[in-house]
């Protein structure tokens, strides 16, 4: 028999994986493999560009031409596409009345001062003396000028306790005052400060917090509330939790609400029962019912609310991705996580934002058989070779995840992808069993894009993939765990005193203020979310005796089992249960990557040696 | 310990003009960071225990230096950036993000 080439291929939500092997009849070797990001919606047409390209990269490894290959056996993708959304479920809203509540680095003074809004060249005209004043000093005054006329009026018996600046002048105006007093700077929009008014103003000492602002009954002491009034006011003290410095302005007539969003409720349908839940329960009691029904038929939204809406935008976009009829979409999987989604607030003057508590979901249908033929046919057309479809995915992962060193049958496997988690099991006597769960890289992605307020999904997919450092000096930087890490090369201006995502050849500077702790936790806490959860939810279904303890060992796959840190959460989780988690090393070489290709070359010898 | 040595120098050229070092001097003092202007004909230029040092130079032009970086400024800047300047000067001893220059 002549020596053939024998191609692999994967396609999969996020990337396309190639294995070649070259085999006689008596031998057999793999010889090059390679990875390129998916081109297009897994299981269509356009993935064939993503092909040819991992092909001719993977053959020129070894200095041989793609018109080589014999034969090519490509993946029967399975047809489950999943989506993500989220939405908000309350909302703080200050009509009237107003608050600025903002971290600039450098306030002025400390302490707390009360008094009524007055614009500084009102003062100077009729101030009176029996009314303290909380002044307000726009950009075209010079320090040096307030400064002198504070100092001036304070003599002639006019009380001054607290200043609002726009400009970043807090500092100096404090360093020139004789009298002490609390200043906030860096106010943008000071023209929206409401002027007459009662307003408080505090400023905390270095490295302390606002006390009086951020407590409700702080509040209502300052502006003497009632307790009617006090409930009302709660949600600005809740904004203003944290904070350095603060103003507090109360028109009487100002309302401020904590609106809770009308999200409505989802309709949770199962085999055995269905389940109306309540999106405001949170992500909790949205599981809590999805475990009580039995196998999921479908999720409604109700009509008109956000949730409604959130689910239909899913079912939207999935039956344009499948070329499916809306109502023939069928939700299969869902994965509803809390979320803090940043929000800026009605009625605050310094583009303040506080984090609304929301829900985001990653839902996953069953479509029909997707055009993998149509895929197969137009692959042979192109390249002039045979191309077969091969067996189920998950037979492929698991022939592929059984060449690791020191695995057999029984096994499990856990494959945690960009778009989905799946599981599978595999019996001695080669009984397969599969699921396929909603909620995986990509979501840990959007959680990190929003949690963190970014604007760019690239920089959130960078956060997830890599460790933190915070540049301390020139030459040096702390990471993570506290240890420090020396460089040659000053840094640059721009990366100076920030935190870095640290990547493999370069680092990049965040253009946020979260410290490096405040991130890692974010993306510690969505990765833990998504995939400690979905790796519980998918052995458990996927375990015969759906008894998690009843298994020892799980081997995981996929891109993001080579994640630096989810796999040990993983392992973490599942050492409770006793189970021991390890990543594949697919032939001993790949690593957690190529389990599908390779299952795809070795089930066509499989099927030659059968013949022979 | 020598205290006097604790600040931020701001070397002055001799046809400096005297709004640009109020500039300089205000983004300084506003950090909180201590400075003190020196000529630069008189003096050397050196470093201080800070190991930063401003340089205002004859075209009104700011160049920052770190001790460690001795050949290159580290941050140059225009004279109308020159409150952003000094705030970066200070912010460089303090271990801060700096601003970037607008515009």
């Amino acid at each position: 028999m002549r020596r053939q080439l024998i191609a692999g291929i994967d396609i999969g939500n996020s990337s396309t994986e190639a294995a070649i092997l070259e085999t006689s009849e008596n031998d057999a070797m793999f010889l090059t493999q390679h990875l390129v990001p998916t081109t297009g919606i897994k299981g269509t047409v356009t993935n064939i560009k993503g092909i040819i390209s991992c092909l001719q990269i993977a053959m020129s490894k070894i200095n041989r031409d793609i018109s080589e290959i014999t034969m090519i056996r490509i993946n029967d993708a399975v047809p489950v596409i999943g989506d993500l959304a989220m939405d908000v479920i309350s909302e703080t809203i200050i009509t009237e009345s107003s608050m600025i509540g903002h971290n600039p680095d450098t306030p002025g003074g400390e302490g707390i001062g009360i008094g009524q809004t007055i614009l500084i060249e009102q003062l100077l005209q009729h101030a009176e003396e029996s009314q303290p004043y909380i002044v307000v000093v726009s950009q075209k005054f010079d320090y040096e000028w307030v400064a002198y006329q504070f100092n001036r009026l304070e003599r002639n018996g006019i009380q001054i306790k607290g200043v609002i600046v726009q400009k970043d002048d807090g500092v100096l105006i404090h360093n020139r005052l004789q009298e002490k007093i609390p200043i906030v700077d860096e106010v943008t929009m000071i023209d929206k400060v409401p002027i007459g008014k009662k307003a408080a103003i505090e400023v905390a000492s270095p490295g302390h917090v606002i006390r009086m602002l951020s407590n409700p009954y702080g509040l209502s002491t300052v502006f003497d509330l009632t307790p009617d009034e006090t409930k009302q006011v709660a949600p600005i003290a809740k904004s203003l939790v944290g904070n350095r410095s603060a103003v507090v302005i109360r028109t009487p007539a100002g309302q401020i609400a904590e609106r809770k969003i009308e999200s409505g409720s989802i309709n949770i349908i199962g085999s055995r029962m269905s389940i109306k839940v309540d999106v405001n329960d949170g992500a909790a009691g949205i599981m809590d019912s999805y475990k009580k029904i039995g196998v999921l038929k479908d999720v409604l939204g109700e009509q008109g609310t956000n949730a409604g809406a959130m689910l239909n935008g899913l079912r939207q976009n999935l039956a344009e991705v499948t070329d499916q009829n809306i109502h023939e979409i069928h939700i299969t999987d869902l994965l509803a996580t809390d979320t803090k989604i940043p929000t800026s607030i009605r009625g605050a003057l310094a583009g303040e934002i506080t984090m609304e508590s929301g829900v985001a979901l990653a839902s996953m249908v069953q479509t029909q058989k997707t055009s993998i033929q149509a895929v197969s046919a137009l692959l042979e057309e192109e390249l002039g070779v045979s191309v077969e479809v091969g067996g189920v995915e998950a037979e492929m992962a698991i022939a592929g995840a059984l060449t690791t060193p020191g695995t057999e049958r029984p096994i499990v496997i856990l494959d945690m992808g960009g778009g989905s988690t799946d599981a599978a099991t595999n019996d001695e006597n080669g009984m397969v069993r599969t699921v396929h769960l909603a909620g995986a890289g990509d979501m840990v992605t959007m959680l990190v894009k929003t949690e963190l307020s970014l604007h760019d999904l690239d920089l959130a997919e960078k956060i997830k993939k890599f460790p933190l450092g915070k540049l301390q000096s020139l030459y040096h930087m702390q990471l993570e765990d506290g240890t420090y890490l020396f460089s040659e090369e000053a840094c640059s201006p721009e990366a100076f005193g920030k935190v870095v995502i640290r990547e493999e050849k370069s680092i990049t500077p965040l253009p946020i203020h979260h410290s490096m702790e405040q991130i890692r936790s974010i993306r510690r806490e969505a990765k833990r979310k998504v995939f400690v959860t979905n790796a519980i939810r998918a052995l458990e279904q996927v375990i015969p005796t759906r008894n998690i303890r009843h298994i020892s060992f799980v081997v995981m796959l996929g891109g993001s089992a080579l994640d630096f840190e989810i796999p040990e959460m993983i392992n973490e989780e599942l050492s409770k249960y006793g189970i021991v988690a390890g990543f594949a090393n697919i032939r001993g070489t790949e690593g957690p990557r190529n389990a599908v290709a390779t299952g795809l070359v070795l089930s066509s010898l499989k099927r030659r040696d059968n013949r022979i | 310990m020598k205290y006097n040595t604790v600040y931020i120098p701001v070397f002055l050229s001799e046809s400096v003009d005297h709004k640009l070092v109020k500039e300089v001097c205000a983004g300084l003092e506003e950090e909180g960071v201590p400075y003190d202007c020196k000529q630069i004909s008189v003096e050397k230029f050196s470093f201080t225990s800070l190991q930063v040092s401003i340089l205002l130079g004859n075209e009104n032009n700011i160049a920052i230096f770190h001790e460690n970086l001795p050949h290159r400024p580290y941050l140059i800047a225009r004279k109308q950036n020159g409150r952003k300047a000094g705030q970066n000067a200070a912010r460089l001893v303090k271990g801060q993000p700096l601003f970037h220059e607008e515009e």
